[in-house]
């Protein structure tokens, strides 16, 4: 086993990847160690949301109806890990590429720490992070569904996870690469919550008031509604059945329930590669 | 001998009533047939009979499963109408043909008028799934059930009084529209009714519930034992057990050998599995503060 170990090292295609890999494992714990606190502050920020709007509100309102299903019970609360990835991603990612400028620190370590690794295995440690942030979330919604309804959870609750997952990353992309060009960490953080929470929110009112049968696939706000619809049992499978038409005072609106499947995840991933991308062009060309 | 004289004057004072409370809590319970002789049940119920005649879906199936889901519970008055349609469904048994017609003589108004007592309850709001030997199905066979829980146990004699009441006024108007007049029911079969509707939730005390409504309703075949109601028919036995929270959780059939025929239980899948999981979790982190202090002890030794 020795001796296998040491032919192994010994051959330079392993030492290359070796080399490779090393820098961002290293930067990726530390990461993870450096962020900690934060990771617990958020989980028990989530088990604390559904603690105080989700079982109190039961235990201690005997009026207070049940929803009629798991299901239902699930759709209700799961928008509440919007805020938590809006949240979550702008304290995890936003320090990511600022910091290392803010802090003038990232000339010390360049030279000895590819640049790049550093910032790919700092964003890797962060996405675990948040992915952890958001498993407790889901795991605690679920014990509580459970707690209520008995097993088994529905599948469809897992399929709401993976979307709430791809939502999450493309939410960190947009945040990274805000951090790419912004000069500190706390500007970041307050730049992209109300772009994130305000801000879409007005660009997409804004459009659709304009071009009223036009659905706003651009838009995260509209991509996430996937995140709770996805649970529904007969998920609309053509345009006319995602979106409600309002009249009211001579004035016809479209309001949109959800998001395509295909769509959301193309969209999720385009701004996860786009974002990502443009993170690494404006990072390369920064100077300190 | 004054004194005595005096003492013995003092009326009595009626004993302290009762005060009933519900105990209810918010969510599913499922139960499951857990036994099912069939061979026995046939030797003992020659009239055809067979378990799903009383509680319908696949109950004539071992491993079938029921499922409630109890969604809420507040504070009502019941008035005669309520108790007609909903206790003893009085609509349930008139043909399609003939139902406009006996809406228009038999409706809210009607029968309130005539009838105006209220009876205050809990009312409990259920979502119940019908023995299913698969899986249940994504939507409930009954999203809206109805189950009121009487603060005041005399008030089951009063109801059931009202009913055999109108069935008796209204039974000859049946009979000239050619529908099946309704049966009177006596203290026993009225009771037995709400144990197989599963319309029986008792409040706490339970046994002391139990007792005051055998006793309004002069059953003579029903007995209490702790939380269980015990039915001695003539050709079987069957005991009715109640949860902790009030709810029907088993239903177990005796022939008249004492030996079990059928059997429905709690089943006890999900608390067994948030119970694991929690010992589990505590282990782990029992594990994981060790680890903690552990380190931290190394670290302050560097």
């Amino acid at each position: 086993m020795k001796n296998k170990l040491l032919s192994l090292i010994r051959n330079e295609k392993f030492y290359d990847y070796y080399a490779i890999v090393k820098p961002v494992f290293t930067t990726y714990m530390f990461e993870l160690k450096k962020q900690r606190i934060k990771f617990f502050a958020f989980s028990l920020v989530g088990i604390a949301f559904l603690f105080l709007l989700n079982y109190l509100p039961y235990l201690l309102i005997p009026e207070n109806p049940l929803p009629v299903t798991q299901i239902e019970f699930f759709e209700i609360f799961i928008g509440l890990s919007t805020l938590l990835i809006i949240f979550g991603c702008c304290f995890f990612f936003a320090p990511i590429i600022c910091n290392e400028f803010g802090k003038k620190t990232g000339y010390i370590t360049f030279p000895i720490i590819n640049k790049y690794k550093l910032i790919i295995g700092k964003y890797l440690g962060a996405l675990t992070l948040m992915t952890g942030v958001l498993f407790i979330f889901y795991f605690s919604l679920a014990i509580l569904g459970i707690y209520y309804y008995g097993l088994p959870v529905n599948i469809r609750y897992l399929y709401s996870f993976g979307i709430c997952l791809l939502h999450m990353l493309a939410v960190s992309a947009l945040i990274t690469f805000f951090s790419s060009f912004m000069k500190n960490v706390n500007i970041t953080i307050v730049t992209t919550l109300l772009l994130l929470l305000i801000g879409i929110g007005i660009v997409d009112t804004l459009i659709i008031l304009y071009y009223r049968d036009f659905e706003p696939i651009y838009s995260l706000a509209h991509n996430r509604k996937l995140v709770s619809y996805i649970m529904e049992k007969d998920f609309p499978t053509t345009r006319e059945e995602r979106y409600e038409k309002i009249e009211a005072r001579g004035f016809t609106w479209y309001n949109w329930y959800t998001p395509s499947i295909e769509m959301a995840i193309t969209i999720f991933l385009t701004y996860t590669g786009v974002c990502l991308a443009l993170a690494s062009i404006i990072f390369s060309r920064r100077q300190l | 001998m004054l004194i005595i004289i005096f003492v013995s004057s003092i009326p009595k004072s009626n004993a302290a009533s009762v005060t009933y409370s519900v105990a209810l809590n918010k969510g599913t319970e499922t139960l499951i047939v857990s036994q099912y002789d069939e061979v026995g049940w046939e030797d003992n119920f020659d009239n055809g009979l067979e378990p799903d005649d009383w509680f319908g879906g696949d109950s004539d199936e071992i491993g079938a499963k029921r499922k409630i889901t109890i969604r809420n519970f507040e504070n009502y008055k019941w008035n005669s109408f309520e108790v007609l349609a909903l206790i003893f469904g009085i609509y349930e048994s008139i043909p399609a043909s003939k139902f406009v017609y006996f809406l228009s003589i038999v409706n809210k108004d009607t029968i309130t008028e005539k009838y105006p007592d209220k009876y205050k309850v809990w009312e409990s709001w259920f979502v119940k799934w019908e023995f299913e030997s698969e899986e249940f199905d994504e939507e409930p066979d009954d999203e809206e059930l109805l189950i009121p829980i009487f603060k005041d146990p005399k008030d089951l004699k009063e109801i059931l009084d009202l009913y055999n009441t109108w069935a008796v006024d209204m039974n000859s108007t049946l009979l000239m529209l050619q529908i099946e007049p309704f049966p009177i029911l006596s203290g026993d079969e009225f009771l037995w009714k709400l144990v197989l509707d599963g319309m029986l939730v008792l409040a706490q005390p339970f046994d002391l519930y139990l007792e005051e409504i055998i006793d309004e309703l002069d059953c003579e075949e029903v007995k209490v034992r702790k939380n269980s109601l015990i039915f001695v028919k003539e050709d079987f036995t069957v005991e009715v057990i109640y949860s902790p929270q009030g709810t029907q959780v088993g239903f177990v059939v005796y022939d008249t050998d004492e030996k079990v025929i059928y059997e429905i239980v709690q089943d006890n899948t999900s608390a067994v599995f948030l119970i694991s999981l929690g010992v589990i979790g505590s282990i782990l982190g029992g594990i994981l503060v060790i680890y903690i202090r552990i380190h931290a002890k190394k670290r302050k030794r560097e």
